[in-house]
């Protein structure tokens, strides 16, 4: 399996989160976990992906003015997942990787969100991570490689 | 360790009930951050207590994305009725505690449940 982002796939779902809405946040990873159950019925495979959606959409809710949204591309052997949204960027990348560091406001983090542990928790188990951001928007792609698959890693 | 032994261990209530009530907990988590609660991904299927202050739907949406059958409000919390509606659709127990969570997570590890095991993949 090369390590390219194939697009050959006619399965694509995409879920749209709205911005500043705090408590509904986790609402779109459920929706996805579920909807993929269909597809890769293993636990820890569901969970890992769950976990990085639920940290993508937090981030769509907590740190843009318009929300964004997630695209669900799936492959026999992977999830790719896309969340793009339209602004503010990320002032200082570095910084916004790193662990403990957050802009949230104090309203997402009395919800247990904004702790500044969500983008790395997404790239410690996606197996494919990037993002670019600009005042115009972030895009955040990363894919989550089926085990049982071996012809993935 | 059995829901209803949790429940005596700790002076909880249930306040959810439908939910796999027969589950035989062997690990616990505790944490106000649902993040680092996301955190504890790769354990095994062993079922989970999640203990935990904070009471919006939130901490059950994390709950049905780590599969963890049952969560425990510490500081005798209340718990919002959207909150419990959740829970029940997805059968996900609420307990609660009038302890605070320091002490639950202390009583409970004496009663012999254990540490949830993690590791940084």
């Amino acid at each position: 399996m090369e390590n390219t982002l194939s697009t050959t796939t006619d399965k694509v779902f995409l879920y749209d989160v709205i911005g500043a809405q705090f408590d509904t946040i986790g609402s779109k990873a459920l929706a996805v976990k579920k909807m993929l159950n269909d597809y890769f019925p293993k636990n820890d495979y569901l969970r890992r992906l769950g976990v990085c959606v639920f940290e993508a959409e937090a981030n769509l809710a907590i740190h843009t003015i318009h929300g964004g949204s997630i695209e669900v591309m799936i492959f026999s052997d992977r999830v790719r997942i896309t969340a793009k949204d339209d602004g503010p960027g990320m002032k200082d990348m570095k910084k916004a990787l790193t662990p403990g560091f957050s802009t949230a406001p104090e309203s997402a983090r009395q919800l247990g969100f904004g702790g500044g542990v969500g983008l790395n928790n997404i790239k410690r188990f996606a197996d494919y991570f990037y993002i670019e951001s600009s005042k115009k928007g972030t895009t955040l792609i990363f894919e989550v490689w089926n085990d049982d698959d071996p012809t993935t890693h | 360790m059995k829901i209803d032994k949790i429940c005596e261990i700790t002076a909880a209530e249930i306040i959810q009930p439908i939910g796999r009530k027969d589950v035989d907990i062997r690990y616990a988590f505790a944490a106000d951050l649902m993040s680092d609660t996301l955190f504890i991904i790769m354990r095994d299927d062993e079922p989970l207590l999640l203990i935990t202050g904070v009471t919006n739907t939130s901490v059950v949406r994390t709950a049905i994305i780590l599969d963890i059958p049952a969560i425990m409000i510490v500081r005798g919390k209340q718990v919002p009725e959207q909150t419990i509606e959740l829970a029940k659709e997805n059968e996900i127990l609420v307990l609660r505690s009038s302890n605070i969570m320091f002490v639950t997570c202390g009583l409970l590890y004496q009663a012999g449940l254990e540490g949830s095991p993690w590791k940084i993949r």
